[in-house]
Protein backbone atom coordinates (compact mmCIF):
# COMPACT_ATOMS: atom_id res chain seq x y z
CA UNK A 1 0.00 0.00 0.00
CA UNK A 2 1.48 3.21 -1.10
CA UNK A 3 0.93 6.60 0.64
CA UNK A 4 -0.89 9.70 -1.45
CA UNK A 5 0.54 13.05 -1.88
CA UNK A 6 0.48 14.70 1.58
CA UNK A 7 -0.45 11.21 3.35
CA UNK A 8 2.74 10.23 5.85
CA UNK A 9 4.35 7.70 4.66
CA UNK A 10 2.51 4.16 6.14
CA UNK A 11 5.05 2.22 8.51
CA UNK A 12 7.33 -0.09 6.75
CA UNK A 13 5.46 -3.15 8.52
CA UNK A 14 2.38 -2.59 7.03
CA UNK A 15 3.79 -1.80 3.45
CA UNK A 16 5.45 -5.18 4.23
CA UNK A 17 2.62 -6.94 4.66
CA UNK A 18 0.58 -5.45 2.04
CA UNK A 19 3.37 -6.75 -0.37
CA UNK A 20 3.04 -9.94 0.86
CA UNK A 21 -0.32 -10.12 0.75
CA UNK A 22 -0.08 -8.94 -3.00
CA UNK A 23 2.37 -11.42 -3.82
CA UNK A 24 0.60 -14.48 -2.36
CA UNK A 25 -3.14 -13.21 -3.73
CA UNK A 26 -0.78 -13.02 -7.24
CA UNK A 27 0.53 -16.79 -7.22
CA UNK A 28 -2.13 -18.16 -5.35
CA UNK A 29 -4.37 -16.92 -8.15
CA UNK A 30 -3.62 -20.13 -10.51
CA UNK A 31 -3.48 -22.76 -7.97
CA UNK A 32 -6.88 -21.29 -6.88
CA UNK A 33 -8.13 -21.34 -10.54
CA UNK A 34 -6.76 -24.93 -10.36
CA UNK A 35 -8.05 -26.18 -7.41
CA UNK A 36 -11.94 -24.99 -9.03
CA UNK A 37 -11.06 -26.64 -11.85
CA UNK A 38 -9.53 -30.02 -10.21
CA UNK A 39 -13.48 -29.68 -7.94
CA UNK A 40 -15.45 -29.28 -10.85
CA UNK A 41 -13.61 -32.10 -12.65
CA UNK A 42 -14.17 -34.48 -9.26
CA UNK A 43 -17.88 -33.58 -9.32
CA UNK A 44 -18.32 -34.35 -13.51
CA UNK A 45 -15.90 -38.11 -12.29
CA UNK A 46 -18.42 -38.49 -9.45
CA UNK A 47 -21.38 -38.08 -11.83
CA UNK A 48 -20.01 -40.48 -14.46
CA UNK A 49 -19.00 -43.01 -11.33
CA UNK A 50 -22.32 -42.68 -10.09
CA UNK A 51 -23.85 -43.25 -13.43
CA UNK A 52 -21.41 -46.01 -14.02
CA UNK A 53 -21.84 -47.82 -10.89
CA UNK A 54 -26.21 -47.83 -11.92
CA UNK A 55 -25.26 -48.60 -15.06
CA UNK A 56 -23.06 -51.72 -13.53
CA UNK A 57 -26.05 -52.39 -11.22
CA UNK A 58 -28.68 -52.28 -14.09
CA UNK A 59 -26.40 -54.90 -15.88
CA UNK A 60 -25.52 -56.82 -13.13
CA UNK A 61 -29.55 -57.29 -12.70
CA UNK A 62 -29.74 -57.99 -16.81
CA UNK A 63 -26.23 -60.59 -15.88
CA UNK A 64 -28.48 -62.67 -13.21
CA UNK A 65 -31.87 -62.33 -15.38
CA UNK A 66 -29.70 -64.02 -18.46
CA UNK A 67 -28.14 -66.32 -16.12
CA UNK A 68 -31.39 -67.75 -14.34
CA UNK A 69 -32.71 -67.92 -17.72
CA UNK A 70 -29.16 -70.26 -18.96
CA UNK A 71 -29.72 -72.45 -16.07
CA UNK A 72 -33.63 -72.66 -16.67
CA UNK A 73 -32.42 -73.92 -20.29
CA UNK A 74 -29.61 -76.35 -18.91
CA UNK A 75 -31.80 -77.90 -16.78
CA UNK A 76 -34.94 -78.06 -19.50
CA UNK A 77 -32.29 -79.14 -21.43
CA UNK A 78 -31.50 -82.16 -19.09
CA UNK A 79 -34.98 -82.95 -18.54
CA UNK A 80 -35.46 -83.25 -22.19
CA UNK A 81 -32.09 -85.60 -22.15
CA UNK A 82 -33.45 -87.67 -19.72
CA UNK A 83 -36.79 -88.09 -21.05
CA UNK A 84 -35.59 -88.67 -24.39
CA UNK A 85 -33.01 -91.25 -22.81
CA UNK A 86 -36.01 -92.98 -20.96
CA UNK A 87 -38.09 -92.96 -24.23
CA UNK A 88 -35.63 -94.50 -26.22
CA UNK A 89 -35.00 -97.06 -23.56
CA UNK A 90 -38.38 -98.13 -23.46
CA UNK A 91 -38.47 -97.96 -27.58
CA UNK A 92 -34.97 -100.56 -27.49
CA UNK A 93 -37.21 -102.73 -24.85
CA UNK A 94 -40.43 -102.94 -27.25
CA UNK A 95 -38.08 -103.61 -30.18
CA UNK A 96 -36.54 -106.30 -28.60
CA UNK A 97 -39.58 -107.99 -26.83
CA UNK A 98 -41.13 -107.79 -29.92
CA UNK A 99 -38.87 -109.49 -31.89
CA UNK A 100 -37.89 -111.78 -28.68
CA UNK A 101 -41.82 -113.06 -29.52
CA UNK A 102 -41.11 -113.52 -33.21
CA UNK A 103 -37.72 -116.04 -32.50
CA UNK A 104 -39.13 -117.47 -29.91
CA UNK A 105 -42.26 -118.60 -32.37
CA UNK A 106 -39.81 -119.53 -34.94
CA UNK A 107 -38.06 -121.41 -32.96
CA UNK A 108 -41.01 -123.56 -31.51
CA UNK A 109 -41.81 -123.94 -35.24
CA UNK A 110 -38.93 -125.22 -35.78
CA UNK A 111 -38.55 -127.88 -32.82
CA UNK A 112 -42.18 -129.06 -33.63
CA UNK A 113 -40.92 -130.10 -37.08
CA UNK A 114 -37.95 -130.98 -35.58
CA UNK A 115 -40.02 -133.37 -33.16
CA UNK A 116 -42.06 -134.60 -35.68
CA UNK A 117 -39.04 -135.88 -37.82
CA UNK A 118 -37.74 -137.58 -34.45
CA UNK A 119 -40.97 -139.35 -33.58
CA UNK A 120 -40.30 -141.67 -36.74
CA UNK A 121 -40.44 -144.70 -35.92
CA UNK A 122 -36.71 -145.79 -37.27
CA UNK A 123 -35.47 -143.42 -34.78
CA UNK A 124 -37.72 -144.50 -31.97
CA UNK A 125 -34.74 -147.30 -30.03
CA UNK A 126 -32.37 -144.31 -30.40
CA UNK A 127 -34.44 -141.44 -29.21
CA UNK A 128 -35.88 -143.77 -26.25
CA UNK A 129 -32.19 -144.49 -25.47
CA UNK A 130 -31.30 -140.65 -25.12
CA UNK A 131 -34.25 -140.02 -23.48
CA UNK A 132 -33.78 -143.09 -20.63
CA UNK A 133 -30.06 -141.79 -20.66
CA UNK A 134 -31.09 -138.13 -20.06
CA UNK A 135 -33.68 -139.50 -17.13
CA UNK A 136 -30.82 -141.10 -15.62
CA UNK A 137 -28.89 -138.27 -15.63
CA UNK A 138 -31.61 -135.80 -14.38
CA UNK A 139 -30.34 -134.39 -11.52
CA UNK A 140 -26.67 -135.12 -11.73
CA UNK A 141 -26.06 -131.63 -13.00
CA UNK A 142 -22.76 -130.30 -11.22
CA UNK A 143 -21.48 -133.75 -10.80
CA UNK A 144 -19.68 -133.96 -14.11
CA UNK A 145 -22.44 -136.38 -15.69
CA UNK A 146 -21.35 -136.52 -19.19
CA UNK A 147 -24.08 -135.32 -21.55
CA UNK A 148 -26.71 -137.71 -22.71
CA UNK A 149 -25.31 -139.02 -26.11
CA UNK A 150 -22.50 -139.84 -24.44
CA UNK A 151 -23.92 -142.93 -22.64
CA UNK A 152 -25.54 -144.48 -26.09
CA UNK A 153 -23.90 -146.74 -28.56
CA UNK A 154 -22.39 -145.75 -31.08
CA UNK A 155 -25.00 -146.42 -33.76
CA UNK A 156 -27.71 -144.69 -31.84
CA UNK A 157 -25.94 -141.65 -31.38
CA UNK A 158 -25.07 -141.55 -35.28
CA UNK A 159 -28.38 -141.71 -36.02
CA UNK A 160 -29.47 -138.86 -33.56
CA UNK A 161 -26.68 -136.89 -34.63
CA UNK A 162 -28.01 -135.05 -37.63
CA UNK A 163 -30.63 -134.46 -35.15
CA UNK A 164 -28.69 -133.25 -32.04
CA UNK A 165 -26.93 -130.92 -34.47
CA UNK A 166 -30.27 -129.87 -36.01
CA UNK A 167 -31.58 -128.59 -32.45
CA UNK A 168 -28.69 -126.50 -32.08
CA UNK A 169 -28.21 -124.95 -35.16
CA UNK A 170 -27.96 -121.28 -35.14
CA UNK A 171 -31.83 -119.47 -34.97
CA UNK A 172 -33.42 -118.92 -38.34
CA UNK A 173 -33.60 -115.43 -39.73
CA UNK A 174 -36.81 -113.06 -38.84
CA UNK A 175 -36.04 -111.53 -41.99
CA UNK A 176 -36.96 -108.24 -40.30
CA UNK A 177 -34.82 -104.88 -41.24
CA UNK A 178 -31.94 -104.24 -39.28
CA UNK A 179 -32.62 -102.09 -36.03
CA UNK A 180 -30.33 -101.09 -33.53
CA UNK A 181 -30.56 -100.65 -29.90
CA UNK A 182 -28.27 -98.81 -27.54
CA UNK A 183 -26.12 -100.06 -24.27
CA UNK A 184 -26.15 -97.11 -21.95
CA UNK A 185 -22.89 -96.82 -19.98
CA UNK A 186 -21.94 -93.70 -17.77
CA UNK A 187 -19.12 -93.67 -14.91
CA UNK A 188 -18.85 -91.59 -11.71
CA UNK A 189 -16.96 -89.12 -11.87
CA UNK A 190 -17.42 -88.98 -15.72
CA UNK A 191 -13.49 -87.56 -16.36
CA UNK A 192 -10.85 -89.72 -14.82
CA UNK A 193 -10.73 -92.63 -12.48
CA UNK A 194 -14.62 -93.79 -11.75
CA UNK A 195 -15.68 -94.47 -8.09
CA UNK A 196 -18.88 -95.75 -9.97
CA UNK A 197 -20.04 -97.63 -12.90
CA UNK A 198 -23.54 -97.62 -14.38
CA UNK A 199 -24.46 -99.61 -17.50
CA UNK A 200 -28.11 -99.73 -18.63
CA UNK A 201 -29.29 -102.76 -20.64
CA UNK A 202 -31.96 -102.57 -23.75
CA UNK A 203 -34.09 -105.26 -22.08
CA UNK A 204 -36.44 -105.50 -19.44
CA UNK A 205 -35.76 -105.10 -15.59
CA UNK A 206 -38.07 -108.72 -15.67
CA UNK A 207 -35.38 -110.51 -17.68
CA UNK A 208 -33.38 -110.11 -14.04
CA UNK A 209 -36.54 -109.75 -11.27
CA UNK A 210 -37.76 -112.84 -13.16
CA UNK A 211 -35.43 -114.75 -14.62
CA UNK A 212 -36.75 -118.45 -13.36
CA UNK A 213 -40.10 -117.55 -14.69
CA UNK A 214 -39.60 -116.07 -18.02
CA UNK A 215 -38.75 -117.92 -21.49
CA UNK A 216 -34.87 -117.70 -21.92
CA UNK A 217 -35.55 -115.44 -25.07
CA UNK A 218 -33.68 -112.80 -27.17
CA UNK A 219 -33.65 -110.42 -24.04
CA UNK A 220 -32.34 -112.73 -21.75
CA UNK A 221 -29.57 -113.95 -23.68
CA UNK A 222 -28.10 -110.24 -24.83
CA UNK A 223 -28.65 -109.43 -20.97
CA UNK A 224 -26.82 -112.52 -20.54
CA UNK A 225 -23.35 -111.08 -23.10
CA UNK A 226 -23.96 -107.21 -21.74
CA UNK A 227 -23.61 -108.82 -17.84
CA UNK A 228 -20.48 -111.45 -18.69
CA UNK A 229 -18.53 -108.69 -20.43
CA UNK A 230 -18.91 -106.22 -17.22
CA UNK A 231 -18.14 -109.05 -15.30
CA UNK A 232 -15.01 -110.41 -17.69
CA UNK A 233 -13.66 -106.72 -17.35
CA UNK A 234 -14.31 -105.94 -13.60
CA UNK A 235 -11.82 -108.48 -13.62
CA UNK A 236 -9.29 -107.18 -16.05
CA UNK A 237 -8.98 -104.28 -14.24
CA UNK A 238 -8.60 -105.39 -11.09
CA UNK A 239 -12.12 -104.97 -10.03
CA UNK A 240 -13.17 -108.69 -9.96
CA UNK A 241 -14.56 -108.65 -6.32
CA UNK A 242 -16.65 -105.40 -6.74
CA UNK A 243 -19.73 -106.16 -6.15
CA UNK A 244 -22.65 -106.08 -8.86
CA UNK A 245 -26.01 -104.74 -8.28
CA UNK A 246 -28.98 -104.82 -10.63
CA UNK A 247 -31.53 -102.57 -10.57
CA UNK A 248 -34.53 -101.45 -12.06
CA UNK A 249 -33.98 -97.94 -14.16
CA UNK A 250 -36.94 -96.65 -15.82
CA UNK A 251 -38.56 -100.33 -16.42
CA UNK A 252 -34.57 -101.79 -17.94
CA UNK A 253 -32.19 -103.32 -16.25
CA UNK A 254 -29.31 -101.79 -14.91
CA UNK A 255 -25.98 -103.43 -13.46
CA UNK A 256 -24.56 -100.49 -10.70
CA UNK A 257 -20.71 -101.38 -9.86
CA UNK A 258 -19.23 -99.25 -6.91
CA UNK A 259 -15.56 -99.18 -7.33
CA UNK A 260 -14.34 -96.74 -4.99
CA UNK A 261 -12.55 -100.03 -2.98
CA UNK A 262 -10.70 -100.73 -6.16
CA UNK A 263 -7.93 -99.25 -7.86
CA UNK A 264 -9.95 -99.39 -11.69
CA UNK A 265 -7.73 -97.67 -14.34
CA UNK A 266 -9.50 -94.61 -15.84
CA UNK A 267 -9.73 -95.84 -19.41
CA UNK A 268 -12.71 -97.82 -18.07
CA UNK A 269 -15.28 -96.23 -20.28
CA UNK A 270 -13.02 -97.13 -23.26
CA UNK A 271 -12.42 -100.63 -22.24
CA UNK A 272 -15.93 -101.24 -21.65
CA UNK A 273 -17.42 -100.14 -24.87
CA UNK A 274 -15.33 -101.78 -26.85
CA UNK A 275 -15.74 -104.98 -24.30
CA UNK A 276 -20.21 -104.30 -24.86
CA UNK A 277 -18.96 -104.53 -28.78
CA UNK A 278 -17.06 -107.60 -28.49
CA UNK A 279 -19.58 -109.66 -26.34
CA UNK A 280 -22.26 -109.30 -28.98
CA UNK A 281 -20.48 -109.72 -31.42
CA UNK A 282 -21.30 -112.88 -34.09
CA UNK A 283 -23.98 -113.76 -31.45
CA UNK A 284 -26.71 -116.05 -33.34
CA UNK A 285 -29.65 -114.88 -32.08
CA UNK A 286 -28.93 -111.03 -32.66
CA UNK A 287 -28.12 -111.82 -36.22
CA UNK A 288 -31.16 -113.96 -36.86
CA UNK A 289 -33.13 -111.05 -35.24
CA UNK A 290 -31.33 -108.37 -37.30
CA UNK A 291 -30.37 -106.66 -34.03
CA UNK A 292 -27.28 -104.75 -33.81
CA UNK A 293 -25.94 -103.54 -30.65
CA UNK A 294 -24.47 -100.15 -30.21
CA UNK A 295 -22.21 -98.99 -26.78
CA UNK A 296 -23.33 -95.00 -25.36
CA UNK A 297 -21.64 -93.52 -23.17
CA UNK A 298 -23.86 -90.55 -21.21
CA UNK A 299 -22.99 -88.44 -18.46
CA UNK A 300 -24.26 -90.21 -15.00
CA UNK A 301 -26.88 -86.91 -14.29
CA UNK A 302 -28.76 -87.82 -17.44
CA UNK A 303 -29.53 -91.43 -16.44
CA UNK A 304 -29.91 -90.37 -12.55
CA UNK A 305 -32.31 -87.79 -10.82
CA UNK A 306 -30.10 -85.71 -8.63
CA UNK A 307 -29.81 -87.74 -5.07
CA UNK A 308 -31.44 -90.95 -6.87
CA UNK B 1 -46.65 -138.11 -31.70
CA UNK B 2 -44.12 -135.45 -30.95
CA UNK B 3 -40.64 -135.47 -29.17
CA UNK B 4 -39.73 -132.51 -27.22
CA UNK B 5 -36.51 -131.39 -28.73
CA UNK B 6 -35.51 -129.13 -25.72
CA UNK B 7 -33.79 -132.75 -24.32
CA UNK B 8 -31.49 -133.13 -27.34
CA UNK B 9 -29.51 -129.58 -26.63
CA UNK B 10 -26.53 -128.74 -24.27
CA UNK B 11 -28.24 -127.17 -21.36
CA UNK B 12 -29.61 -123.69 -20.89
CA UNK B 13 -28.15 -121.16 -18.16
CA UNK B 14 -31.59 -120.83 -16.51
CA UNK B 15 -31.68 -124.76 -16.77
CA UNK B 16 -28.48 -125.25 -14.72
CA UNK B 17 -28.85 -122.31 -12.12
CA UNK B 18 -32.31 -123.86 -11.30
CA UNK B 19 -30.75 -126.98 -10.46
CA UNK B 20 -28.07 -125.21 -8.76
CA UNK B 21 -30.27 -122.77 -6.73
CA UNK B 22 -28.41 -119.97 -8.36
CA UNK B 23 -29.66 -116.65 -10.14
CA UNK B 24 -28.53 -117.26 -13.98
CA UNK B 25 -26.76 -114.41 -13.55
CA UNK B 26 -24.49 -115.76 -10.84
CA UNK B 27 -23.51 -118.73 -13.43
CA UNK B 28 -23.14 -115.84 -16.02
CA UNK B 29 -20.96 -114.01 -13.73
CA UNK B 30 -18.82 -117.42 -12.35
CA UNK B 31 -17.91 -118.25 -15.92
CA UNK B 32 -17.48 -114.87 -17.45
CA UNK B 33 -14.82 -114.61 -14.44
CA UNK B 34 -12.62 -117.01 -16.18
CA UNK B 35 -14.07 -116.50 -20.05
CA UNK B 36 -15.44 -119.74 -20.25
CA UNK B 37 -18.93 -118.96 -20.62
CA UNK B 38 -19.38 -120.60 -24.30
CA UNK B 39 -20.38 -118.53 -26.67
CA UNK B 40 -23.64 -120.22 -27.75
CA UNK B 41 -24.65 -119.82 -24.22
CA UNK B 42 -25.36 -123.66 -23.86
CA UNK B 43 -23.65 -125.61 -20.77
CA UNK B 44 -21.86 -128.40 -21.21
CA UNK B 45 -20.81 -130.87 -18.24
CA UNK B 46 -17.67 -129.61 -18.38
CA UNK B 47 -19.55 -125.93 -17.67
CA UNK B 48 -21.06 -127.17 -14.58
CA UNK B 49 -18.52 -128.82 -12.93
CA UNK B 50 -16.40 -125.31 -13.83
CA UNK B 51 -19.33 -123.27 -12.25
CA UNK B 52 -19.31 -125.90 -8.91
CA UNK B 53 -15.37 -124.91 -8.62
CA UNK B 54 -15.82 -121.30 -9.37
CA UNK B 55 -18.01 -120.82 -7.21
CA UNK B 56 -17.24 -122.61 -4.28
CA UNK B 57 -20.92 -124.17 -4.18
CA UNK B 58 -21.87 -127.20 -1.49
CA UNK B 59 -24.72 -129.13 -1.20
CA UNK B 60 -24.83 -129.60 2.73
CA UNK B 61 -28.33 -130.96 2.37
CA UNK B 62 -30.22 -133.67 0.48
CA UNK B 63 -34.03 -134.45 0.85
CA UNK B 64 -33.47 -137.85 2.45
CA UNK B 65 -31.12 -136.37 5.13
CA UNK B 66 -33.35 -133.69 5.29
CA UNK B 67 -36.68 -135.92 5.57
CA UNK B 68 -36.43 -137.51 9.40
CA UNK B 69 -35.86 -134.05 10.88
CA UNK B 70 -37.76 -132.21 13.03
CA UNK B 71 -37.46 -128.46 12.93
CA UNK B 72 -34.99 -128.39 16.60
CA UNK B 73 -32.91 -131.33 14.69
CA UNK B 74 -32.47 -129.26 11.46
CA UNK B 75 -31.18 -125.91 13.44
CA UNK B 76 -28.49 -128.43 15.57
CA UNK B 77 -27.58 -130.33 12.51
CA UNK B 78 -27.41 -127.01 11.12
CA UNK B 79 -24.61 -125.90 13.88
CA UNK B 80 -22.75 -128.85 13.55
CA UNK B 81 -22.53 -129.03 9.42
CA UNK B 82 -21.19 -124.89 10.34
CA UNK B 83 -18.30 -126.84 12.55
CA UNK B 84 -17.66 -129.54 10.57
CA UNK B 85 -17.22 -127.55 7.23
CA UNK B 86 -15.28 -125.27 9.68
CA UNK B 87 -16.79 -122.16 8.50
CA UNK B 88 -15.34 -119.82 11.73
CA UNK B 89 -14.25 -116.57 11.11
CA UNK B 90 -11.65 -115.96 9.00
CA UNK B 91 -13.31 -118.32 6.64
CA UNK B 92 -16.44 -117.49 4.68
CA UNK B 93 -18.90 -119.08 2.82
CA UNK B 94 -21.81 -118.83 0.73
CA UNK B 95 -25.28 -117.92 2.20
CA UNK B 96 -26.63 -120.06 -0.43
CA UNK B 97 -24.51 -123.08 0.42
CA UNK B 98 -26.86 -123.42 3.98
CA UNK B 99 -29.97 -123.49 2.03
CA UNK B 100 -29.00 -125.77 -0.88
CA UNK B 101 -30.95 -129.01 -1.33
CA UNK B 102 -33.75 -127.54 1.70
CA UNK B 103 -37.51 -127.50 0.32
CA UNK B 104 -39.19 -124.35 1.44
CA UNK B 105 -40.51 -124.96 4.92
CA UNK B 106 -36.61 -126.61 6.02
CA UNK B 107 -34.78 -123.22 4.34
CA UNK B 108 -37.60 -121.10 6.49
CA UNK B 109 -35.99 -122.71 9.86
CA UNK B 110 -32.61 -122.63 8.94
CA UNK B 111 -32.85 -118.95 7.88
CA UNK B 112 -34.54 -118.38 10.92
CA UNK B 113 -31.63 -119.64 13.15
CA UNK B 114 -29.58 -117.72 10.58
CA UNK B 115 -30.89 -114.70 11.10
CA UNK B 116 -30.99 -115.13 14.87
CA UNK B 117 -27.28 -115.86 15.27
CA UNK B 118 -26.55 -112.70 13.10
CA UNK B 119 -28.29 -110.59 15.15
CA UNK B 120 -26.65 -112.16 18.26
CA UNK B 121 -23.19 -111.74 17.15
CA UNK B 122 -22.43 -115.45 17.05
CA UNK B 123 -22.70 -115.23 13.08
CA UNK B 124 -21.28 -112.67 10.72
CA UNK B 125 -22.73 -111.11 7.69
CA UNK B 126 -20.84 -109.53 4.89
CA UNK B 127 -21.74 -108.61 1.18
CA UNK B 128 -19.06 -109.86 -2.12
CA UNK B 129 -19.19 -110.39 -5.58
CA UNK B 130 -20.19 -113.94 -4.51
CA UNK B 131 -23.27 -112.36 -2.85
CA UNK B 132 -24.00 -112.64 0.89
CA UNK B 133 -21.56 -114.59 2.83
CA UNK B 134 -21.39 -115.74 6.47
CA UNK B 135 -18.76 -117.29 8.85
CA UNK B 136 -19.28 -118.23 12.64
CA UNK B 137 -17.12 -115.77 15.14
CA UNK B 138 -15.09 -117.68 17.00
CA UNK B 139 -16.21 -116.54 20.40
CA UNK B 140 -19.69 -118.44 19.21
CA UNK B 141 -18.05 -121.94 18.64
CA UNK B 142 -18.68 -123.29 21.98
CA UNK B 143 -21.83 -122.24 21.75
CA UNK B 144 -22.88 -123.90 19.05
CA UNK B 145 -21.05 -127.14 19.94
CA UNK B 146 -22.97 -127.17 22.86
CA UNK B 147 -26.12 -126.79 20.76
CA UNK B 148 -25.25 -129.60 17.91
CA UNK B 149 -23.46 -131.94 20.39
CA UNK B 150 -26.18 -131.56 23.57
CA UNK B 151 -29.07 -129.19 22.59
CA UNK B 152 -27.78 -127.27 25.11
CA UNK B 153 -26.05 -123.89 25.54
CA UNK B 154 -26.76 -120.36 24.69
CA UNK B 155 -29.10 -121.32 21.86
CA UNK B 156 -31.62 -123.80 22.88
CA UNK B 157 -34.16 -121.17 22.96
CA UNK B 158 -33.94 -121.26 18.65
CA UNK B 159 -34.95 -125.08 19.57
CA UNK B 160 -38.08 -124.18 21.51
CA UNK B 161 -39.36 -121.59 19.44
CA UNK B 162 -38.42 -123.77 16.27
CA UNK B 163 -40.36 -126.43 17.96
CA UNK B 164 -43.34 -124.68 17.86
Amino acid sequence: MSSGPGEPAAPAIVVLLDRLAEWQAHEGEPIEAALGAIEDEERSARRRLEDAQRQAAALASLRREQEELRHQLEMESLRRRRDGVRDALAVDRSLLEARAGELLELLAARDRELGLLLAAPALAPAVSGYLDATDRLAGARGTGAPAPEDLLPPEDRALLEPYLRAAIAPPPSLGAPPAGVGVVISTDPPQGRPEALLVVLPVPWSVYAGATSRPEDLCTLLAYRLVAAVHALLGEVGAAEAVVRFADLHGSLALQVWLGDTQVVPDLRDRLLEGVAGSVEGAPELNAAGIEVYAVWLTPDILMESGA
Amino acid sequence: MSIDVSVLRPWSIVGVAGALELHPFEVVRLLAKDGSLPRDLRLRPQDVVRIVELGGLEVWWSPQSVATLTSPSLVRALARELLVREVVEPIWTRADNLFRGLDAGSEGVVRRAVNVWIRSGAMGSRMSARGLELSVRAAAVADLRALAEAGSGAYTGLLEETDE
